[in-house]
């Protein structure tokens, strides 16, 4: 027994030096590339930085952000110095046996901040969504403000009642996958005051292109993304004016169209105005490549349509009020040339499109257009968020056929 | 029992052995194969920008490297365009893709129910004073092309000699992408296995 006992240790022998041999070799390996190394390293947290549950979000860094310490603003003077804790001895009645006093954890001054009424940690602070800025606490009643304290790509979120500062992707994805093989739109905020407030009206907007016809396959095509930088403004001014006319409002394309790509990869953008620009009854203004929309008109089919010409090159089929100067294009939903009734396709639609007819007035009062009401008509009574096919098709499907 | 168990312990051997060749073979292949592709690097853009006359004439107004994200430039620009194009030395394509050339500018989406004769508006085509490009950062890129919609060519900017700092390689270490000129033992913590 003690024999076989031996041989069976003497057979463990040589095949522990072998095999150890062989597994030092691989682990030595292993280590020298860290592969194992991270296996047993208990994770690193920030204790000062914590993060929502994970949405769906666009980061330009991937890894974790470290509070960038480098913008050291002002150290805010405002906040009254904590009051020091006066003791207030209270006479213990003899007769009652004194309560076994159990000790609460103290937190030395050293390590709070006095906000208001409340005392808050070294670590813990506020987050102004407006500039992205965070006033944090360093202790000692020292309150710093700090830019980009989430790092790039990432932006502070503020919580009522709670003085934990939280981060979060800027780049918030509303609709579609994120995926890179998709059209990014990039809804960019101008004049809101919170996050919420702006995502809020950003939902608007999806609930309206959900309303559309475009349908799943057109909208799966499409990632929009809501980008949480409520700093900037894009508007320029009223009455601008362009080669033979003026715009009754104008914004700064190159500024939203480099933020829309730098910030979030978009392809194109939308801003979105919090009502502080608006010029009456205009509920968007479009050019291929962006639009500019007023939140007073998410109620109605704005968002889609606008979309339709900063997107998709969609021409209005409501009157301009003028015919056709000589030169002018009829665009992809409209027609130059007149069928026998306005129920049979104008020529340029009846190979493809025989269901569409052909009635008068298409943006140029002497153009035509496919159907009687489409989104692309006018806004107000009667409005529909529905497309009609040559929009469809030759539009959105022309537009979107390079991306999946 | 001791025949299984010598029987064990060889098969065991020979398993260790199989792992280990196993595991060699996957982390030569990975440090071989890793990035040696001519990809772009992820998080960092080519920044262009152009001016445009009235008469459609391009000129650089400036060319840098930021780290950005970028824009795809797929989308079928229906109006008029630019095609661009980014190659390498061998004439290799990385990528191509359309810019709109012009601001087409769509009468406003009024909400109300106004009487059409109050709406003298026009849809109005203008040269782009200025076209801003984030394109993505080819390593490999030698120039950029850009040709007009018959092909005919417009401008071409060289971009061989834009080159990254090293210390912006070094943050790129930690993105979480295993980008170009980074391997398992260069930026292990970008390129190592994911066992998730």
């Amino acid at each position: 027994m003690l024999a076989k006992k031996n041989y069976l240790r003497h057979k463990s022998f040589v095949l522990d030096e072998v095999g150890a041999t062989l597994i030092t070799t691989i682990f030595t390996f292993l280590a020298a590339t860290n592969l194992v190394i991270p296996l047993f390293t208990p994770p690193t947290t920030d204790q000062t930085v914590s993060y929502e549950s994970i949405t769906p979000g666009r980061y330009l860094i991937c890894s974790m952000p470290t509070p960038t310490p480098t913008l050291i603003v002002t150290i805010i003077p405002t906040f009254t110095p904590t009051p020091t804790p006066t003791l207030l001895p209270t006479e213990i009645p003899s007769s009652t046996p004194i309560p076994s006093i159990t000790p609460t954890p103290t937190v030395s001054l050293a390590e709070t901040c006095q906000v208001g009424a409340n005392t808050i940690k070294k670590g813990e602070g506020l987050c102004d969504e407006k500039s992205n800025t965070v006033t944090v606490c360093e202790g000692n009643n020292q309150m710093v403000q700090k830019q980009n304290f989430c790092g790039q790509g990432q932006v502070c979120l503020s919580q009522a009642g709670n003085f934990q500062i939280k981060c979060n992707a800027a780049c918030q994805l509303k609709l579609g996958t994120g995926a890179r093989t998709k059209a990014d739109l990039v809804v960019l905020a101008e004049d809101f005051n919170s996050y919420s407030d702006f995502l809020r009206n950003v939902d608007k907007e999806v609930a309206a292109l959900n309303q559309t016809n475009l349908g799943a396959a057109r909208l799966g095509k499409i990632n929009l993304w809501a980008l949480l930088d409520l700093n900037q403004t894009y508007f320029l001014g009223y009455n601008c004016p362009i080669t033979g006319g003026s715009v009754v409002a104008c914004w700064d394309h190159i500024k939203a169209i480099t933020t829309a790509m730098s910030s979030c990869g978009g392809d194109t953008y939308s801003i979105l105005n919090n009502d502080t620009h608006r010029v009456g009854s205009v509920g968007g203004i479009a050019i291929w490549g962006g639009n500019y929309l007023f939140k007073f008109a998410l109620d109605f089919p704005t968002f889609p349509h606008e979309l339709g010409h900063s997107m998709a090159g969609l021409v209005d089929e409501y009157s301009f009020g003028i015919a056709a100067p000589s030169g002018a294009i009829a665009g992809i939903n409209c027609s130059e040339k007149a069928s026998q009734s306005e129920t049979t396709p104008c020529p340029k639609w009846a190979t493809r499109f025989p269901s569409v007819g052909c009635y008068k007035r298409c943006g140029y009062t002497n153009f035509y257009r496919p159907t009687i009401r489409s989104i692309m008509d006018r806004g107000g009574t009667g409005a529909v968020y529905d497309f009609n096919e040559p929009s469809l098709v030759d539009g959105w499907d022309d537009i979107l056929k390079y991306f999946q | 029992m001791i025949v299984k168990a010598i029987n064990f312990m060889s098969k065991l051997k020979i398993f260790l052995l199989i792992i280990g060749v196993f595991v060699i073979t996957v982390l030569f292949f990975s440090y071989f194969l890793t990035k040696k592709d001519e990809g772009p690097i992820e998080g960092m853009a080519l920044s262009i920008v152009l001016r445009q006359s009235p008469e459609y004439k391009l000129s650089l107004k400036s060319i840098d490297i930021k780290q950005a994200l970028t824009s795809d430039y797929q989308l079928n620009v229906p109006f008029g365009y630019y095609n661009l194009k980014i190659l390498t030395e061998k004439e290799k394509l990385l990528l191509a893709g359309k810019v709109a050339k012009d601001k087409v500018n769509f009468p406003p989406y009024t909400i109300g129910d106004l009487v059409e004769e109050e709406l003298p508006v026009n849809i109005i085509v203008e040269p782009l004073n200025e076209i801003v490009l984030y394109l993505p950062f080819f390593p490999k890129a030698k120039k950029v092309v850009i040709t007009d919609e018959n092909g005919i060519k417009k401008f071409e900017i060289e971009t061989a000699r834009l080159q990254l700092a090293k210390n912006v390689l070094i943050k790129l270490c930690g993105n979480g992408i295993c980008d170009f000129n980074e391997n398992l033992f260069a930026c292990f913590k970008d390129c190592r296995f994911k066992f998730k």
